[in-house]
């Protein structure tokens, strides 16, 4: 495959390509974690982020490392250029246990439910496991959101516990489905 | 991208409200039935949105209030003080262009950020504070469905003047029988 876009340190897919966040695209996670429906999808209560909030939260995830963990912006590139579309992240290493948790969105509506988020969650793992010689990865979501947990499911994820009642959001209580997988179990 | 209520949406306040909030906060017409006593300065007031640019949170949400149909910014409202044990915060609330004063934004953003503090927060009560000259406010909460609690004599010297002021509250019980409940996640067919 031609690679169009030269830049060093980045996962690629067919669909998706994950790459290092740059201050440029702060307006537009800024817009993202503003926005009701996908603060709820991703885990947060509707706190109004600022942009200069968004930009101290992006600084703070500038470099990727083991310690650092790794937010990546995820990019479509299959339309005519680049666009992004999301947001998916490694934290939390142990270095001992060999594990480290993962988080997801895609904010771009148009982009979601179509497998996108599902190849950047195959290549995130891809990278813990191969580049970074984890046994094991896990995340956390909430019971209404089947859409995610779908796609967790296609890369191996299974459940593996329910925190009842665990979050508030959108004026209910919901469950938190707790997933994990492990290197043996991963479908790449 | 904003807590959206029907005429209006709550975002964070930005830098560039700066000169905005200096108009108004410096409006005898809007700072006259307000808890605000002394002039303000741009540039104090550029340190005040910076620092509420970096908070944020349960103990302090405040936000800048756009009129949706234009996308303009006529006011703000905020949730202040928030108990962890007890579960209610002080709610604080101005539009600034007097000319879309009666519009029904005031309605409506109070209605948004009640749902915020009872729908995101979980809070059980909202206070709010209105002093004596403020009368429409007064008549304001009470079709909101803030409920008077009672009257704290010679609260706020204002023009000479000691000025009583009435507290009212609203639970969320309160709030939800006049104005709905929030929809289950669970129970929709297509997610967001």
């Amino acid at each position: 495959m031609t690679d169009v876009y030269p830049r060093p340190t980045v996962i690629e897919g067919e669909r998706v390509r994950l790459v290092p966040p740059s201050m440029t695209m702060a307006p537009q996670f800024q817009e993202w974690v503003n926005d009701t429906d996908s603060r709820h999808l991703s885990g947060g209560i509707a706190y109004p982020i600022s942009l200069a909030a968004e930009e101290e939260f992006l600084r703070n995830r500038m470099h990727t490392s083991w310690e650092d963990g790794l937010f990546l912006a995820i990019e479509a590139k299959d339309g005519p250029a680049p666009r992004l579309i999301g947001s998916i992240e490694l934290r939390a290493f142990s270095p001992e246990a060999r594990r480290c948790e993962m988080g997801m969105l895609i904010g771009d509506r148009a982009y979601r439910g179509r497998g996108y988020g599902t190849e950047a969650v195959r290549l995130a793992c891809r990278f813990a496991f191969q580049e970074m010689g984890l046994e094991r990865v896990h995340l956390q979501t909430f019971d209404f959101n089947t859409r995610a947990i779908r796609a967790y499911q296609k890369v191996g994820f299974v459940e593996e516990g329910r925190l009842r009642r665990h979050a508030y959001l959108g004026g209910h209580y919901y469950d938190v489905v707790a997933m994990g997988l492990l290197r043996e179990e991963f479908r790449p | 991208m904003a807590y959206e209520g029907e005429l209006v949406s709550l975002r964070a306040v930005e830098p560039g409200d700066v000169d905005r909030y200096t108009r108004w906060l410096n409006d005898p017409d809007v700072t006259r039935t307000l808890f605000a006593r002394y002039p303000l300065g741009r540039e104090a007031e550029r340190e005040i949105v910076e620092r509420l640019g970096k908070r944020g949170g349960y103990g302090d949400v405040v936000f800048a209030v756009d009129a949706r149909d234009t996308g303009r910014h006529i006011g703000t409202v905020g949730l202040h003080g928030a108990y962890y044990e007890s579960r209610w915060a002080s709610l604080g609330i101005f539009i600034g262009e007097k000319d879309l004063w009666g519009h029904g934004y005031g309605y409506d953003t109070l209605c948004t950020v009640c749902r915020f503090g009872f729908w995101e927060m979980n809070l059980l009560l909202i206070r709010l504070d209105v002093l004596d000259n403020n009368q429409r406010a007064h008549d304001l909460y009470r079709r909101v469905g803030f409920v008077d609690e009672g009257s704290k004599r010679a609260s706020m010297l204002k023009g000479g003047r000691y000025l009583d002021a009435s507290f009212m509250s609203i639970s969320r019980e309160e709030f939800e029988a006049l104005h709905g409940t929030a929809p289950d996640l669970r129970a929709l067919e297509v997610l967001p």
